[in-house]
């Protein structure tokens, strides 16, 4: 080899060397999260967990946990100073947010021809899943407890809310959805780079854990498999809830009884699904899909699912998996 | 004369081939490193962690009690076992075995939550349910 092929090699060397240093040096800095705040905690009765990241810590977690408490304030039956109790107590409240979340509701209701109703209080009472006395109500219970459940008489003009003397609203469909638009309001607001929040399983991701802007990579429990996830759904931003059958339930005589209730019968859904996640750009909404998709069954919620622009991830009870609109959506062998 | 005229010798494609195994090396390492991460068990109190448990950790405790929880470890997962609570919600949660699940026991503000090592990442951010 002469003297200047020599050189010429070794300064190629040195050249590719140094080229492929700072592109491991620079990819690796992309791809490395940001400074990140975590919380594993319980608010609305529920687990909430988040992950928020920031160039430096957020120290965000606790105000969150906060907001998400007011909220409760606001929108539970079993709070006697919240809105919805008075309005329960009274037949009248006047709160935005209790009548925002109503107007939100109600084409869903009607979507579902009544199916999914947020008067359906004194039914879910009876059945209490969950709750010190989950049991199977007599029919005639359940008959006359469905005498108060009717989402037309339900208003909301202004801020203020009526319903019908007897009716009982329950905004456990939509209220941890609500908490993610809360959340999501909040922190971006508070300028962080990004985060991911629970609120009792219903997710809200926005913006990015690292300068590459990978995208949020959410699970979704199997409905029937305890050493297993379903799969994983890639998501640059928004909500993600999950309504199944598994969540809360007793067997009786050899049959499921779970929380999801019709409320044209009283009784849990009937469809072939045991679980639904429902994907889109509002957390509220995302909440009132999944329990509406559920009770509609996979092909009469997919006219539902292309008004709101959402896409979800559908089970049925015979195990297939299937999946409607755009969700980036993978399943994991099982 | 014939062989000083040829870009690559046999001794050169060795080094640039060295060279490009040590560069992916350098973007895999991170990534090796962590597959394997421990999953630990966080037992988490009025929003505060009160213990943090290895599973992968042979002389774990079996059975911690926490207000009125008994919680109990294995290498495989996490379960409430008892609890003094009316809705039994915990206990009925059953063995939770995947970093990000938990389980609440709202009557004693008890949550038992997973996760890897801090500094290691998950194939996921959340889980949904």
């Amino acid at each position: 080899m002469t003297q200047r092929r020599k050189v010429l090699l070794s300064i190629a060397v040195v050249l590719l060397a140094a080229v492929a240093v700072l592109s491991v040096f620079f990819v690796q800095r992309r791809k490395a999260d940001y400074e990140m705040e975590s919380y594993q905690g319980i608010a609305m009765g529920t687990i909430v967990s988040m992950k928020l990241y920031d160039e430096q810590t957020p120290a965000l977690c606790k105000q969150t946990k906060q907001w998400i408490d007011a909220l409760e304030q606001i929108i539970s039956r079993r709070i006697e100073t919240s809105p919805v109790a008075a309005l329960n107590r009274t037949g009248r409240c006047k709160n935005g947010v209790v009548a925002a979340t109503v107007r939100q509701c109600e084409p869903i209701s009607a979507a579902t021809d009544g199916a999914f109703d947020l008067t359906i209080g004194d039914v879910s009472a009876l059945w209490d899943f969950g709750g010190e006395h989950e049991r199977l109500p007599a029919q005639s219970e359940i008959e006359k407890a469905l005498k108060t459940v009717d989402y037309t008489s339900l208003a909301a003009d202004g801020d203020t809310v009526t319903v019908n003397d007897g009716q009982s609203l329950d905004l456990g469909a939509v209220g941890k959805g609500l908490a993610c638009d809360w959340v999501k309001d909040a922190l971006q607001k508070s300028g962080i780079k990004g985060g991911v929040v629970s609120v009792g399983g219903s997710i809200v991701a926005f913006g990015s854990r690292n300068r590459a802007g990978e995208p949020w990579r959410v699970a979704i429990k199997h409905p029937r498999n305890d050493n297993a996830l379903l799969g994983t759904i890639l998501l640059k931003e928004g909500f993600v809830s999950t309504s199944g059958d598994y969540e809360k339930f007793f067997e009786q005589d050899g049959k499921r009884y779970f929380h999801i209730l019709d409320a044209r019968t009283g009784y849990p859904a009937q469809s072939e699904l045991c679980s639904v996640t429902v994907v889109c750009d509002n957390g509220l909404l995302s909440d009132a899909l999944s329990t509406a998709c559920f009770l509609l069954g996979e092909e009469d919620s997919k006219a539902l699912l292309k008004t709101y622009d959402a896409a979800a991830v559908f089970v049925k009870t015979d195990g297939s998996i299937s999946t409607f609109g755009n969700v980036d959506f993978t399943a994991y062998e099982s | 004369m014939k062989a000083d005229r040829r870009m690559f010798r046999f001794g050169d494609a060795i080094v640039y081939a060295v060279l490009c195994a040590l560069c992916v090396l350098l973007f895999l390492l991170p990534f090796l490193q962590k597959q394997n991460a421990p999953l630990l068990a966080e037992i988490i109190v009025d929003g505060e962690v009160s213990e943090t448990i290895d599973l992968s950790n042979d002389e774990m405790p079996v059975v911690r009690t926490v207000r009125g929880c008994e919680i109990s470890f294995s290498r495989e997962g996490v379960r409430v076992s008892a609890a003094d609570c009316p809705d039994q919600l915990c206990v009925k949660t059953g063995t939770i075995r995947f970093p990000g699940e938990s389980i609440a026991c709202v009557p004693n503000r008890v949550v038992v939550v997973l996760r890897r090592q801090t500094g290691t990442r998950d194939p996921y951010d959340m889980v949904a349910y």
